[in-house]
């Protein structure tokens, strides 16, 4: 059964239970991220439970974007939570706080390459399992190229590796984040028929590449 | 999940003593953004205002006279400082809206279908109510060298001495009511005798005219004028006098020349005439 609490049951809970959960039992309330926003801008230590959630998820995320050592990844997200941190007043609840929290981490990996000059070949970082995302869902890209992927699972990555990075930030985020077009028009500030037709374009520009890799 | 970063992060937010952003600073930001689209959308709608009116009263029913085809009439009449002025304002507007704070989720084309409506349509206002005219007006009282208002380029459509057109500012010296001195927008100074003219009458407190006559003498600008209508533009944007657009009708200007009751002299009477012949041909 879920209850609404109001912020001072949250604090209690916090600082009882060390989760963010509450409750015992049958009795599980899950807070949500806006409320935990709420809190935390009045009291840090209720901060703690958006890192615990989201650390993971933006870890693999950083860890995609670039080829960067362990370290800078934690360098990295701790920026990230920090922006966040110091910027949560301007949270829009009309969008999701993980939406928000990725537009932060995507800006800020896009200021890290600049400051760290990384070339354009090194901005993807995937592992077969990540790619195996590509062939997945309604607008997945097609067998033949899941077949190209069977036989040279690299040429994938060196195939998304070439593609122009407009395209490839919605590839990314469609497949390897498993965010909708809502929250990718979040992400990325454009308009969700700007995502669309960016990811339409960019599974055709990635099977060209992958043609053309392929036929060489 | 790593509890180091965790830990690191909640210690340094409380070393550093990190806060978040103040709201109303957040506001403020949000609301500041809208300052530029706003103004770019109002100075927008009062130039489009501006090009209404002087596309308007350009003087097309003159456009046979002053022009050989309506294309070229239509090229030399359009406003071009002005619709380049529209058109950076509308990037302006498009590029504010874009940036606040929902902004990016609209639609390319609602965003600039919609820009162009509304300066278009609170540019019809400012041209209906006469803010337009006195846009015009004014900027031509205030730099005179830089920019020539409505009233202006009709005199320099007009003014063509060679094709028996004058036209031009009257000077505060002029003579008597019988004879005026216009200054032409190049800056010559004509004496032209209104004494017979067709028009005379409707002058009134006209600052500006146009003239359809004869040199009587070329080396002094000695004009005689046949027909003389102001070319002043009230408030309400309707032009005065398109008697002048007869010139263009050779069955009116043969009328005219062979009517005693406009009382014209013989080198008027032959000017209309010579002018309906050529019109006939």
């Amino acid at each position: 059964m879920r209850r609404a609490y109001s912020i001072m049951n949250i604090v209690h809970a916090f600082l009882n239970l060390d989760t963010n959960e509450t409750g015992n039992g049958d009795d599980i309330v899950i807070l949500s991220d806006e409320d935990i926003v709420a809190a935390s801008i009045t009291n840090p230590d209720h901060y703690s439970i958006l890192i615990d959630r989201y650390t993971a998820p933006l870890s693999r995320y950083v860890r995609r974007r670039a080829s960067v050592s362990q370290e800078d990844v934690d360098d990295i997200l701790q920026d990230v939570f920090i922006k966040a941190y110091t910027h949560l007043t301007s949270f829009d609840p009309r969008m999701k706080f993980s939406s928000w929290l990725y537009r932060i981490a995507h800006n800020h990996i896009i200021s890290w390459y600049r400051r760290h000059e990384v070339r354009h070949r090194d901005r993807i970082m995937l592992d077969d399992h990540d790619a195996l995302k590509l062939f997945s869902g309604d607008d997945g890209l097609g067998p033949d190229v899941q077949a190209i992927f069977n036989d040279d699972a690299q040429m994938i990555h060196a195939a998304l590796a070439e593609l122009p990075d407009q395209y490839r930030d919605v590839m990314m985020l469609r497949f390897f984040e498993g965010l909708d077009y809502d929250s990718m028009s979040d992400v990325l500030k454009i308009p969700p028929g700007t995502v669309a037709t960016r990811l339409n374009r960019g599974k055709k520009k990635l099977q060209k590449i992958i043609d053309g890799m392929h036929h060489v | 999940m790593n509890p180091n970063i965790r830990n690191n992060i909640i210690q340094r937010i409380k070393q550093d003593e990190l806060a978040p952003e103040k709201r109303w600073r957040v506001v403020m930001r949000r609301l500041l953004i809208w300052v530029p689209a706003l103004l770019s959308l109002i100075v927008g709608s009062l130039a489009t205002g501006v090009i209404l009116f002087r596309i308007l009263h350009a003087g097309w029913e003159l456009q046979s006279v002053t022009h050989d085809t309506y294309g070229a009439f239509f090229f030399d009449i359009l406003p071009y400082a002005w619709i380049i002025l529209v058109i950076i304002l509308v990037i302006t507007t498009h590029w504010a809206l874009r940036r606040t704070h929902r902004g990016y989720r609209w639609k390319e084309s609602l965003i600039v279908l919609s820009t162009l409506i509304l300066t278009t349509l609170i540019g019809i206002i400012v041209y209906q109510t006469g803010i337009a005219y006195t846009i015009d007006k004014e900027l031509e009282n205030r730099a005179r060298e830089q920019y020539n208002s409505m009233r202006s380029n009709l005199a320099i459509d007009w003014h063509n001495p060679s094709d028996n057109r004058f036209a031009g500012e009257i000077s505060v010296d002029s003579i008597n009511q019988d004879n005026l001195n216009t200054i032409s927008q190049d800056g010559q100074v004509w004496k032209i005798d209104i004494s017979n003219a067709l028009g005379r009458d409707e002058i009134g407190d006209a600052r500006h005219v146009r003239v359809f006559g004869s040199y009587t003498d070329p080396a002094t600008r000695d004009v005689e004028a046949c027909i003389v209508v102001p070319i002043d533009i009230d408030t309400t944007n309707k032009e005065e006098g398109n008697m002048m657009a007869m010139l263009s009708n050779s069955d009116m200007l043969m009328a005219m020349a062979e009517d005693d009751r406009y009382s014209l002299s013989r080198s008027c009477n032959k000017l209309l005439y010579d002018r309906a012949m050529i019109i006939q041909e």
